[in-house]
Parts: structure tokens; sequence; C-alpha cells
């Protein structure tokens, strides 16, 4: 809300403090203040000219040549603005005059010399308008100095109110809080009762029981004519953001700003049956609003109707076929109050954010009606020229069925003194706070006070209010900071929370970059990673209302985001990017997992984060760590090859970071992943990591098609672990075990040729189940390869072997022994024979 | 031979051995000088026979004499075989000379950690040594744990400070949405847990913004104090701490009334501007000097009855910051969007610890 000082001072008098002062104070109150403006006063050399002729520029397709008169001869002015004509009045910057910074000159434009410059509202700081110039009332005479007409400089405060803050949505809501801080006295608006002649009251006023309308009062005013309002209320409601129209629409917008209750004017002759009835709406119908477009109007929705249709919607919009017109002469102004619970279910519904519908949504006194309707009228009556008001109400019609008590409520000093730590307030204090607030003393007895609360303080309804209310007034900043005693306990951490920090330090420090991506994602995404809509991985939670088409659901992995940023860095020439992100994948919690992806059955188990909740229905959102690592791995350099990522560069890396927490290779299954079940990797170089039953994660290769899909060529890695059940293996106590030094082991090379068939893990189980084993205590594989020497589809696997004793050094015979029974085994098992 | 000749030999030797080795360049030479001095038949020898020609005092004199050089002449040689081996080794060695300016890593091979995550680190530290547990809470939530439990009804303007995002299709009874903010916790915490509770949680939140000073997700702290006697200077002395841990011990705090419907008093924390120190007003904090960071206040009594707690006996503080604005504060990062998919070339600047 933009709030003019000049108006302001019709209200409190705040001239011995600056704008700068004004704005701290009230931001200090809980009014924020977002910026001043100020305003300086209109150059002397800007004065009011006729225009004469205007015809367009002959080069130019744009600009007008006009020839005005501004009381020093006619003389030749280019004008770039549309709306200017003939016969119009405007304001004039001669050459010399500064306007906003620069200085007017005499120039060329085209071939022809402009002497000076016609302004726009925005070049005369009168108001933000800049599309046309401005025209001034045709009374004026030329030459009058514009500063004349619109005398003063002035600051603009533009305030950013909280919600429930509707009582302030005024210039006396605004002089109230200032009067209060700064212990001024306020002045009300004059509402004095000027003798006129009597309009006549044409329209009678109905409400309809639980219509929503609390309270409706109308006065009626009879017009020769519709000028233009005084220049002062133009003055004034342009620089508080509101464009002025016509006398009436601007007497009804200036008491609106001036107390916070909208006003709304209807042409009493398009009023049928001479009958306003407030009603809610029966059924859904349409309705053209002031500003021409047709609204749906439901059940429910506050509506104004004549005697035969809808004229207005309650508190938000009137309609375009009872609204004030050049033609209009007869006028009937509504006062009224509606519930603010429905008015803002209406215009929210249909988008309509009207200053009114601002107010309704925020409540409106509904107390001084009657007074401000007075002020209405006294306005009216000082705002015409002579002879163009005709008759005016002499009193308002006010219909007001149920008036509404104030509310009552106590305060207890030491609980205000507790809840602030304020320990040496005073009685006095409170008193003084509260009753500079309009707050009234209504009883008191041992440090309890009964106040009775404001009709406009709507926001005040339990002791905890006024509380605030001796806090603001006091000022926050006067509270001593102190730290809380505290009972000393381990607390009630969430250790997963904890341990997902570490993780990321543990993925850092094994050189992957963190990424943090949107957790929405677009299923067209799901669809380039191959995964059906029959999939579990598809995304099962769609947003409402979601905000572009890329983020539209819920995601279920992070690989969608992190393939986007690997492809965006690509596209910026960043090729071997690592990178890591921890996030979670939304499911809902009724996901169907059919027999075909019983891996995936793992999704109905976990995945809460209320420990509480017994409803089934909340989604699950399960807590993943994914890395994606890009083509090279290495980067060729001065010193090695590039090196490109494979599945047994991501294994070393998975086993590495779980090893970090304790979880060693032993304790882990590796699976191969079954055909489908994860359908964005390569089929032939992807795994699942299991401990038992316990499922980890997966890792792999994307799939060439995924990679092409997102534009990407090479080698991809992926992984992704379920953080939670990383933290379950992690957290498992475990011995670390004796310290004893053995005898040296003997070390022995052997390689044996067997059929490619044979994969590693049942060569790595048949030497670790040699069943007369003795001193075999570990091998290490060392090399693999195939060669036409070695015989059709077999192949070389050489191992490392240790053999030791806990009980002596061994000797060569003991340990060629031992070799000679693992040979036969071998050779029994695996067909296996020493190269 | 009298002693004092056979004395005057040993020096000798000495003095002839000490040039011999000083004139070997090589060990080959080395070699001859130690088969010529201490070999079998060598100098050495030769003295060391003389021993038995002598009795008493003198043999044993004499004897300690030649087992002297015959020491000095061992240390002598093992040294200078030494250092000409290093020599030789180091003339090998000066071939394969190493340009220690060589350029080793590449920026791929740098983990870091979001600028959020940093400053999680530090938060989650200080919290800590103030005694607050850590609480994780969730990300799609119910209306009733976003809005109507933290004294936001329906149809009240407050909704409108967060555009919300809510799921589709849910016909049951109660919306599911993205949690608009972390105090979602405090619904969730103080129904599971009993006061006193001391409690920070952090995470994503959701808002329907999305421009060049808002995400569609963002990430927030919420902080929570319920205990018996918890006052607004207490709110204030928490809030002065972390921000003066974090930011240092000069900070400026200022606290201005302000309305969040699940505080009262509620009010606004702003920091003296860390950019130009608050004092001549610069681009970052718009020329007032001050940085919005966080809304804070009194927990609500509404919000302690909707969760059947006594509020005339129990009364707590809650806030909370933004985290993406903290750590943009804290690292002078300019622009949102180096919080979002960023691109390696800024994350390549950020640590792993805080």
């Amino acid at each position: 809300m933009l709030i003019s000082l000049e108006w302001l001072q019709d209200y409190v008098d705040t001239s011995t403090y600056s704008a700068a002062e004004l704005a701290d104070t009230l931001t200090m109150l809980g009014l924020e203040v977002e910026g001043v403006q100020t305003l300086p006063p209109i150059d002397a050399r800007v004065v009011v000219g006729k225009v004469l002729s205007a015809v367009p520029h002959p080069n130019s397709d744009r600009l007008t040549l006009c020839v005005v008169d501004s009381g020093e001869g006619e003389k030749e002015i280019i004008c770039g603005a549309r709306n200017v004509q003939a016969g119009m009045k405007v304001a004039v910057a001669q050459p010399g005059a500064m306007i906003e910074g620069r200085a007017i000159t005499a120039r060329q434009l085209r071939g022809t010399v402009s002497h000076g410059m016609i302004c726009s509202e925005r070049e005369l700081g009168l108001g933000d308008e800049h599309e046309g110039i401005m025209p001034l009332a045709t009374t004026l005479a030329i030459g009058t100095h514009l500063d004349s007409i619109f005398p003063t400089q002035d600051s603009i405060l533009n305030l950013s109110l909280t919600p429930n803050r509707g009582d302030c949505l005024s210039y006396l809501g605004i002089a109230r809080e200032l009067a209060a801080k700064l212990q001024l006295p306020l002045t009300s608006p004059v509402g004095e009762t000027v003798p006129y002649a009597d309009a006549e009251e044409r329209v009678r006023v109905a409400i309809e029981a639980d219509s929503g309308c609390e309270r409706f009062c109308t006065l009626h005013a009879e017009l020769s004519a519709l000028p233009d309002a005084p220049y002062y209320m133009q003055r004034r409601l342009r620089v508080s953001g509101i464009r002025p129209l016509n006398v009436i629409v601007d007497i009804t917008n200036y008491v609106m700003l001036e107390y916070g209750q909208p006003l709304h004017a209807y042409d009493v002759t398009a009023i049928g049956g001479r009958t306003i009835k407030v009603c809610k709406a029966q059924h859904p119908a349409t309705f053209t609003a002031l500003d021409d477009k047709p609204r749906q109007i439901q059940r429910g929705d506050i509506l104004i109707c004549d005697a035969e249709r809808v004229i207005g919607l309650a508190g938000i919009i009137g309609g375009a076929n009872s609204e004030i017109k050049p033609d209009t002469r007869a006028v009937v102004v509504e006062l009224a109050n509606f519930n603010a619970r429905s008015v803002r279910k209406t215009a929210k519904r249909l988008a309509l954010h009207t200053e009114s519908a601002h107010r309704f949504e925020r409540q409106v006194d509904v107390e001084p009606l009657a007074q401000i309707a007075m002020r209405t009228r006294y306005l009216l009556s000082q705002s015409f020229p002579a002879g163009g008001l005709l008759a005016l109400s002499p009193q308002p019609r006010d219909i007001y069925p149920a008036p509404q008590p104030r509310r009552k409520i106590a305060l207890r000093l030491p609980r205000t003194r507790k809840i602030l730590g304020l320990p040496a307030l005073t009685q006095d204090n409170c008193q003084q706070y509260l009753q500079r607030l309009a707050f009234k003393l209504l009883d008191h007895t041992d440090e309890r006070l009964l106040w009775e609360v404001p009709s406009f303080r709507h926001d005040v309804s339990r002791e905890i209010d006024l509380i605030e209310e001796v806090g603001r007034l006091h000022g926050l900043d006067q509270i001593t900071s102190t730290l809380p005693l505290v009972q000393q306990s381990l607390g009630i951490d969430d250790a997963l929370a904890i341990f997902q920090n570490r993780l990321k330090i543990a993925c850092a420090a094994r050189g992957l970059q963190e990424s943090v991506n949107f957790a929405m994602t677009a299923p067209r995404d799901y669809s380039r990673l191959m995964i059906a809509d029959t999939h579990p991985l598809y995304p099962s939670l769609h947003l409402h209302n979601p905000i572009n088409d890329q983020l539209q659901v819920m995601q279920t992995t992070l690989l969608p985001n992190l393939l986007r940023a690997l492809s965006n860095n690509r596209k910026h020439r960043n090729r071997g990017t690592r990178m890591f992100e921890l996030g979670r994948g939304y499911f809902r919690a009724d996901l169907q997992i059919t027999a075909q992806h019983e891996h995936y059955r793992y999704l109905q188990r976990q995945g809460l984060h209320v420990s509480n909740d017994n409803t089934t229905a909340r989604p699950r959102e399960h807590n993943l760590m994914a890395a994606i690592i890009d083509t090279p791995y290495q980067f060729a350099s001065w010193r090695a090859q590039e090196v490109p990522p494979d599945i047994y560069l991501g294994k070393k890396l998975l086993l590495q970071l779980l090893h970090g927490f304790g979880i060693s290779a032993g304790q882990l299954t590796i699976r191969a992943v079954q055909s489908g079940d994860v359908p964005f990797f390569n089929p032939f170089a992807a795994l699942y990591v299991y401990s038992d039953e316990l499922y980890l994660g997966c890792l792999g290769e994307l799939h060439p098609q995924v990679l092409g899909a997102f534009k990407l060529d090479g080698k991809v890695l992926f992984f992704e672990l379920l953080s939670d059940n990383i933290y379950r293996l992690a957290q498992q106590r475990r011995k670390i075990g004796d310290y004893s030094r053995k005898y040296p082991p003997v070390q022995r090379d052997l390689a044996f040729v067997l059929s490619q068939d044979v994969p590693y893990r049942e060569v790595a189980a048949t030497l670790q189940n040699f069943p007369t084993k003795k001193y075999l205590t570990d091998f290490r594989l060392f090399d693999i390869f195939t060669a036409a020497t070695l015989g059709a589809k077999q192949k070389s696997m050489a191992f490392s072997l240790s053999f030791a004793s806990p009980e002596k050094t061994l000797t060569d015979a003991e340990v060629d022994q031992e070799i000679a029974a693992l040979l036969d085994w071998m050779q029994e098992k695996l067909n296996a024979r020493l190269r | 031979m009298p002693l004092q000749e056979l004395l005057k030999a040993v020096e000798e030797c000495r003095a002839s051995f000490e040039s011999r080795c000083a004139e070997a360049s090589e060990v080959r030479a080395l070699e001859e000088v130690r088969v010529a001095f201490m070999g079998r038949k060598g100098q050495l020898a030769g003295l060391r026979a003389k021993i038995t020609t002598l009795e008493g005092e003198e043999r044993k004199q004499f004897g300690a004499a030649v087992n002297a050089l015959q020491k000095f002449s061992e240390q002598q040689l093992n040294t200078r075989r030494r250092d000409m081996q290093r020599v030789a080794i180091e003339a090998e060695l000066r071939k394969e000379c190493r340009d220690i300016d060589l350029p080793v890593s590449e920026r791929n091979e740098n983990g870091t950690l979001h600028p959020v995550s940093l400053m999680r680190q530090k938060l989650q530290d200080t919290f800590a040594k103030l005694g607050f547990s850590v609480l994780e809470g969730p990300d799609i939530d119910y209306e009733d744990f976003n809005f109507n439990k933290l004294n936001i009804p329906a149809h009240h303007p407050a909704r409108d400070m967060q555009d919300t995002f809510y799921l589709a299709g849910e016909e049951q009874a109660e919306r599911l949405l993205l949690r608009t903010h972390t105090s979602n916790v405090q619904v969730h915490a103080l129904s599971e847990h009993r006061p006193p509770l001391r409690v920070i949680s952090m995470g994503r939140c959701f808002r329907c913004d999305f421009d060049l000073t808002h995400t569609p997700m963002f990430h927030q702290i919420e902080a929570f104090v319920v205990d018996e006697a918890i006052s607004f200077a207490h709110l204030k002395g928490t809030i002065d701490t972390f921000l003066r841990a974090i930011y240092g011990d000069g900070l400026r705090t200022r606290f201005r009334p302000s309305y969040f419907p699940f505080v009262e008093p509620g009010a606004e924390v702003d920091i003296g501007c860390v950019a130009c120190a608050g004092r001549e007003g610069c681009r970052v904090c718009k020329h007032s000097g001050w940085l919005e960071v966080g809304g804070c206040g009194m927990i609500h009594p509404n919000v302690f009855e909707a969760m059947d707690i006594d509020s005339e006996r129990y009364s707590g503080f809650a806030f909370g910051f933004g985290l993406d604005r903290m750590a943009m504060l804290y690292y002078g990062i300019n622009d949102l969007r180096a919080l979002f998919a960023a691109p390696p070339e800024f994350n390549a600047r950020l640590p792993i610890f805080a």
C-alpha cells in the first residue's frame, strides 16, 4: 500500500519527523515499509498549455507535431504520445525545465524544432502513468504554473502489510499506529453535516438472512454533470496508486483509502425495480463485471442484485450494467460490510484481487459505517463546482440488523512479563501502551486487567494478542537476549538425519561433487529412461498445480534430474563430471507391486518420516543416495591414458564408500540385475548390492538407448542406494577382532585354465570351499586372459595364493602338498587345469 | 723396537691411510686402499704382528693404538664408500629429474559439498552445542500438519503468504501437499514427544514461485524450544547466539514485529548487511543496511492446544530461516541459480568441510 505523507498529515502531524524516521518507526511496529519515494516539487518552468493543433509529424509514423499556446505565444512541440489531441490542456515543460533529472532544451527532432515537451503523469512525478500525456482540466488558465495546481512535494511510503492487519489498509489506520507509538494526537476526518437539497431515496435495500452481509448503508446524490474530482483529490489518489476517473468514483476510492472501507457507486437509473437486494447465489450464472469480462457465479457467492439481475459481486467488483457513466445523473453509493470468508472464496476462485476484496478478506470494521457515510456525504458536498450537485441524502439509510458487541479480554501482567521476558514491565507501561492503541480498560485487580478491544482490531481475540501489542509498543529491541536454562539430556535425534550428513562427506571425500536438484520431474523423462507406466518406478504422485511442464510429478529416482544436469554439463563442454545427490524418491502408499517386479517390494515397507501416524495413506519417501559418473572417469594426461567409467570402477567406489562405514565386502552380496527390473541399465553391466536379504541399492552402466534419449554418448555410470538401509548396516556394532602376529605366509602364484563360462563367483567359491584346506588363507586374482593357445572358449585366471599356519612357519613341502590337493580339487569341480 | 717408535709407526700409518682414502675417487680405488691397509698382508696386519714383541703396560698401550686405528679405518672406508655410492646413484637420478610444476589434478576429481550442505554442517554443529536434537520430517504432508494445526485455517488470507503445491487426484478428506515450510516438523514432534523439547530440522520446502529470487524448491531450518518459562528473551538469545556463531561476533540483529499465524508475538529477524556491514548500504541489502533472514516468535497457544499441550504450563519459541539465503550470504554467492543444478566450474570452488 502506498501512503503519501502529505495526505497523512490530515490525521496526524508528523512534520517533525523525516520520511526515513517514519518509515523506520512503522517498520519497527510491524508495518514494514519496503521503500520510500521522494516526489520533488514540479519545476517552475512547467505550465499549462493548450494544444491548438495536432497533426502527424511529416517525417515520422509515431510522432505528432503540435502547436501549443503556453502563454508565451504559439510554439511547435513534438509529442510521442498517442492521446494528444487539438483542444486539450496539457502540462508543458518549457526549455530549461528539469524533468526526471534532465534538462529540457529546444531541439531538433526529424527536421523540426521542438520547443519543450508535453509531460506524462510520471514525468511530473504525479503517478506511474507513462502511456500517454496527462490531460488537464480545460478550465485551467493558459500559463498557470503546474506547481500551483499540484503544490506539494511529497514522500510516498510503500508498505507491505501482513494479512492480520486489515485495519492498517488505510490512512487512518497508519495514522493511528504512528500516533500511538510517537504519542501524537489523532485528528478525525471532517464529517460535518452541510445542508443540501434532499435527494429522493429512489432505491430501497433489502438484505436476505444469511446473505453474508452484516450492514448496508446507502447515500443518494443527484448531479447536473459528472466532472473530474478536485485536483488535490486526484493527486492524492494518483500518488496512492489509484487512477482518477470522475468525481463520484474518485470520492468512493478516496474514502476507501482514508478509512479502509470499500464503497461502490451505482447509476440509479440502471437499477431495475428501484431495489437492491443482497443475497447468496442459489445457482450458477454469468456476470459481466466493471472490467467487461464475464465471470462465473457459483452457489454461495454473495451477490448484489436489483429486481431482475445481478449488479455486483458483493465486496469484490461492481457490474458493467450499473456502473457510473459520463451521463449518470443519479447515484446511489453503497457502504456495506460482507463476510470475509465468503468474499475471499469468491475472489480467489475468480482471481479477482481488487482493492475492495483485499480489504474485505482481511475484515473491515463494521462499527463506523454511518460515520464514514457522513464523511462521504461531506466530500460529495464539497467536491462539485457550483451547481454540479443538485441533491444529497441528508442521512445515510443504514441497515444493521445485528450490531456486534466488542470483545473483552483480560491481560495478566505476570504472564505478560514471562512471555516477553520483560521482568520489569509495570502495570503503568501496559496500560499506556494499550490505551494509546485505543483499547479501553474496563476493570483491574491484582495485576489482571480487563480490556475492551476496539472494533477495528479483528486480529485481537486472546490474551496472547494483547501481550503482542504490549511487546510491539514497548519495542522488541528493548528485550534483553538471554539463553534459556536447560535440563541436559541426550535428546531425540533422528540418527538418520545426522547419518546423511556423514554420507555426503563420504561421497565428497571419494571425489564426487554434490548436486541439488528439484524433487519434481517430468513423466516424459521416465519414458526416456524406458520405464513403462506399469513399472513401480513410474512416478505416481502428480502435482495438482505444477509450475511448468518439467516439474509435474514427484521423482521416484534421482536419475532423471542427475542425467539432465549431466547432459547440461556436456552441452557446456564439461565432460567427466562426477556428481552425487542425496534426495528422496516419492511413491504412493498404495503402490501395487506385481509378481513381475518382486524386487521392488521394499518400496511398500519403508519411507515413512513420522512415527505416530497410523494412516497408511501417507506417501512413502525413500531417502536415496545416487551418483552419476560421466565419461571419461580419468582424463588423458601427460602421464596416463583416458579411462572411461565402467561397472568395475563403480563397484570399487561403492565398496570403498561402504567400507568407510564399517561395511566390509564380506557382508555384501552382489547379484545380477534381473532383466526388466531396472530398464535404464545396460543389462550386461548392472548389479544389485544386498546384505543378506537387506537391499542396499543398484549400480550399472546406463543403457546406450537411454543415453541417446538424453543426447549423450560414451559410457555413463549410475548407482543409487537406500540411505536408510546403509544406516541400518552401518550402525551394527562390530567386533574388530583379536590382534596376533602370525608366522609369515608363503605365497605362490598359480594360473588356472578353465572354461570361459565359469564366473568368478564359482572360482572363488571353489577356492574358498576347498575341503582339505589346511593352510590356504587368502587368494587374490591378478590376471585374466583368453588366447587361442589356451584352447577354444577357455580362459586363464591367475591367482596369488597365501598359505599360513598359526603354529609354525610352513615348509615348501607342506605347501606343495596342499597345492597338489588343491589342483585335484579344482580339476574335479571346475575342470580347471594348471597352465 | 721401542714403544715410542711403534706408536709413531701407527700414526704414520693413519696419516698415509687418510691421504690415500682422500685420493681414491671411485669404489675400485677405495677397495685397493682397503686391501693395502686392512688386508691379510696389509699394513695394519704388519703392525698387529708387532704386539707380541711387547710386554705388560707397553703391550697394552700399543695394542689399544692398533685397535683404534683399525676401527677408525673401517669407519672411514664405510663412510667414503656410502658417499661414493650416493653420488653414483644421484647421477643416475638426475637423468629423470621431475618438473614439480607439472599439472596433476583434474577438476572432476575434487569432491565438493553443496553450499546448503555446508551451511547445514555449521548449523548442526552450533545447535548441537546448544543442546538441540536434529529431526527430519516428510516433504509431502497433509494440509492439517502444514496449515491447520499451525493456526492457519483454510480460507485464511495467511495462506496466500505461501503459494502451495497440492498433489493431484486425492479424493480423501484431507489434501496432501508439498510442505511450504519445515514447521510441519513442529507439529509432528509435538505430537510424538512431550516437552521439554529442543529441536532443529532442516530440509526441502516447496512453493509455487519461480523467478530470479525464488525457486519452487528451497531449504529451511526450523528450530523450536518448548519448556516451562520460555520467553521472547530466550528466543532473541538463541537467535543472536547462533547467528553470531555463523557470521561473526560483531553481527548486529534486529527483531521487528511481524505476523506468522503459528507464533505470537511474531517477528522478522534482520541482520546487519554482511556485504557492506550495514553502514553505507549496498546492492545486497537494497541500501537499507539490513537483510531479512528469517521469521520467529513465541509458539501460539492455539498450536499448543491443537497438540493437546497445556499452553498455560508450557511456552516455547520457534524460528525458521532460509538455508539457501544463509548459505548465499555466508559464501558471497550472488545468484540463486548457483544453488540448483549448478555447473561444475562453480561447484569445483566449494570445499567438503564448512
